[in-house]
């Protein structure tokens, strides 16, 4: 299995209480190049779910195995380089640095976690954004971009490094019916192209029934796969 | 992409707040590096100016005004030495020179100098060319004639062979009362030796009494007495040179401790002068160091408050695959910027503005301020520099404790 969770807990210690807890989940697993849709209403912990798996967020119980290697016993800073290689996060609301061009939102990840040189880098960027239909927008800011070309923009840079593992939370909520289709398309097309793995996360069950699993956040906390 | 690349691009998103901070810096960083490169230069021309004078003997009274009468020709002159307390000073073996200086009229404002061919002679160091040299026509050779210092050859357009009046006094007055019987004629124009000294115009010792008798006697009603002659004739002040460092000392204390006149060193009452003057200059100097450490809390509070919109940016990249001292390091080259690009303006403004300042001080007193470069300045450049980016350091530090999750999911 590509990602292997068991018994995982995520919780918070709160003033003068008993720790919040926030996530359980009793294991969970998904092989390489699945595509998986994770439903839940909201505050069922679906987004620390995928902190967790990034590395972004700690485990406070339980372990975590992604392609061979257990995140609770990698240091932070190999976690980040981990992280920057094999994963791509596509988030709700796009989280594009508000400075930088179309082009220079998927460069900035190369950077980290890229081993290409500068002009293959440049090249693969620009490579990834024609292929989301955005050639004429590399130098755009994204505040001059519409929201599903700022979604675009964002799944360009998820799979700028090759990652194995694409985590994608609520990626369609924020854009209007045509545009989450598109989105929706554009994202399962290009993970199956690429040979990653798809964890996407929604509340959306018709968007759900797409993929071709769908997993229930109350079925992970009661014991399922 | 390099995170410099990456902090310069965090800059451009944030321009107004940028530029606003940079300008901050500039100002004052300018303002301080003006004051400094000032008040150096101010000290460097005075004594440049003074350099050629020596010893100079004066009546009692204010050693400063003395040196003001004959270095800066500014204030109103002492009583004069009698004639024959100067015949005696000139003629006494232990001194190698002594140069006459007389004030008492003004041409529009300028002062009018006697004195005689030696004081064309004079040098900063023995070895040096003598300190006023002639641009063009000659050195006066009989009375009523005037050599013009070069800043009044271009400010009343004088030129060779023209004739002007003088006034009685040694400021302009608004119906000036001019010796209209006694013109000078201009036979020379000296270079500018970018001193006071090119705002007077150099006539004979014979120009001076004769104007000064004449003066006197249509205060007397037209009588000349012999006895007032006596008294009229005299000088202002001496420029000696004397025979060996001995002979100066001994005449130094003899003058002083006589009635009649006193002995200054014009590099000594300048030092005094300046010792007045740092109290000013430290005041103004602290002044700048207060506008500095506004800068530099300045600095920090835009750092500070731009850390609130930064702490979604960093959590992005972070999510990307930042490490926690990528993006420290961004953020700290974020203040290394505005602090390379503050300083950089400051500096040249600072210059520019010590120049504009030197210009108008130059014009004002003769003075001429160098506006140099002194490497304590440079070091002072490098503490700013320094100390503005260690103003970075905290909201760094903010960036690499952000914890990412939490900024990651608002809009």
């Amino acid at each position: 299995m590509m990602l292997e969770i068991d018994r995982l807990v995520k919780s918070y210690s709160q003033q003068g209480g008993e720790p919040l807890r926030v996530l359980s989940i009793r294991r969970f697993a998904m092989a390489a190049g699945e595509r998986t849709a994770l439903t839940g209403p909201s505050g069922s912990g679906k987004s620390t779910l995928l902190h967790l798996i990034a590395g972004i967020l700690r485990s406070t119980e339980g372990t975590i195995r992604l392609l061979g290697k257990t995140l609770e016993d990698t240091g932070e800073a190999e976690l980040d380089r981990f992280r920057a290689a094999h994963i791509g996060y596509v988030f709700q609301s796009f989280n594009l640095l508000p400075g930088f061009t179309a082009l220079e939102n998927v460069l900035v990840a190369m950077r980290f976690g890229s081993n290409l040189s500068r002009s293959d880098r440049k090249g693969r960027a620009i490579e990834l954004l024609n292929k989301v239909g955005l050639g004429n927008r590399l130098h755009h800011r994204p505040s001059q971009l519409s929201q599903g070309e700022q979604q675009r923009v964002s799944i360009a840079r998820a799979l700028a490094n090759r990652p194995s593992l694409v985590l994608a939370d609520e990626p369609t909520a924020s854009l209007d019916l045509a545009n989450a289709m598109r989105v929706f398309e554009l994202l399962t097309n290009a993970c199956e192209e690429a040979g990653a793995a798809l964890l996407l996360c929604t509340h959306d069950l018709e968007l759900a029934g797409r993929m071709e699993r769908q997993v229930q956040m109350r079925e992970l906390s009661e014991g399922g796969d | 992409m390099s995170l410099g690349y990456m902090a310069w691009r965090n800059l451009l998103n944030r321009r107004i707040q940028t530029l606003i901070t940079i300008g901050v810096v500039a100002v004052g960083l300018a303002v301080t590096l003006a004051i400094l490169i000032l008040s150096s230069g101010i000290k460097q021309g005075i004594v440049r100016a003074s350099e050629p004078f020596g010893m100079i003997v004066g009546s009692k009274g204010s050693a400063n005004q003395l040196v003001f009468n004959t270095i800066f020709l500014m204030d109103s002159p002492l009583g004069n030495l009698e004639q024959a307390y100067y015949d005696r000073l000139s003629e006494d073996p232990r001194v190698a020179q002594a140069v006459p200086f007389a004030l008492g009229d003004n041409y529009k404002g300028f002062r009018i100098v006697g004195t005689d061919p030696s004081f064309f002679e004079l040098r900063g160091r023995p070895a040096d060319p003598p300190y006023f040299r002639l641009s063009e026509g000659k050195l006066f050779g009989q009375a009523f004639e005037a050599v013009l210092g070069a800043d009044v050859a271009q400010e009343t357009g004088l030129k060779i062979g023209d004739r002007f009046a003088s006034a009685h006094g040694v400021v302009a007055a608004a119906e000036p009362e001019e010796h209209l019987d006694h013109s000078y004629t201009v036979v020379g124009i000296l270079r500018s030796v970018s001193a006071p000294s090119d705002k007077g115009i150099f006539v004979s010792m014979d120009s001076y009494w004769v104007s000064h008798e004449h003066h006197d006697e249509a205060e007397a009603g037209g009588i000349g007495h012999e006895e007032e002659d006596e008294g009229i004739r005299g000088v202002t002040a001496a420029m000696v040179k004397p025979n060996s460092y001995i002979d100066l000392m001994k005449l130094y204390q003899e003058i002083n401790q006589g009635k009649d006149a006193q002995a200054v060193f014009p590099g000594q009452t300048i030092a005094k002068i300046f010792d007045m003057m740092g109290s000013g200059e430290a005041v103004l100097r602290d002044i700048g160091y207060v506008v500095l450490g506004m800068a530099g809390f300045t600095v920090a509070l835009s750092l500070y408050g731009s850390s609130i919109e930064r702490r979604r940016t960093v959590a992005i990249l972070r999510a990307i695959g930042a490490g926690r001292r990528a993006v420290m390091a961004i953020v700290l080259l974020e203040s290394v910027l505005i602090m390379i690009l503050g300083c950089a303006i400051g500096v040249a403004g600072g210059y520019a503005l010590a120049g504009v300042l030197a210009g108008y001080m130059s014009q004002q007193v003769s003075i001429a301020v160098p506006v140099g470069f002194d490497r304590e300045w440079l070091i002072f450049i490098g503490m700013v520099g320094l100390v503005g980016t260690a103003a970075g350091l905290f909201p760094a530090l903010g960036a690499y404790r952000t914890e990412s999750a939490r900024y990651l999911n608002a809009s």
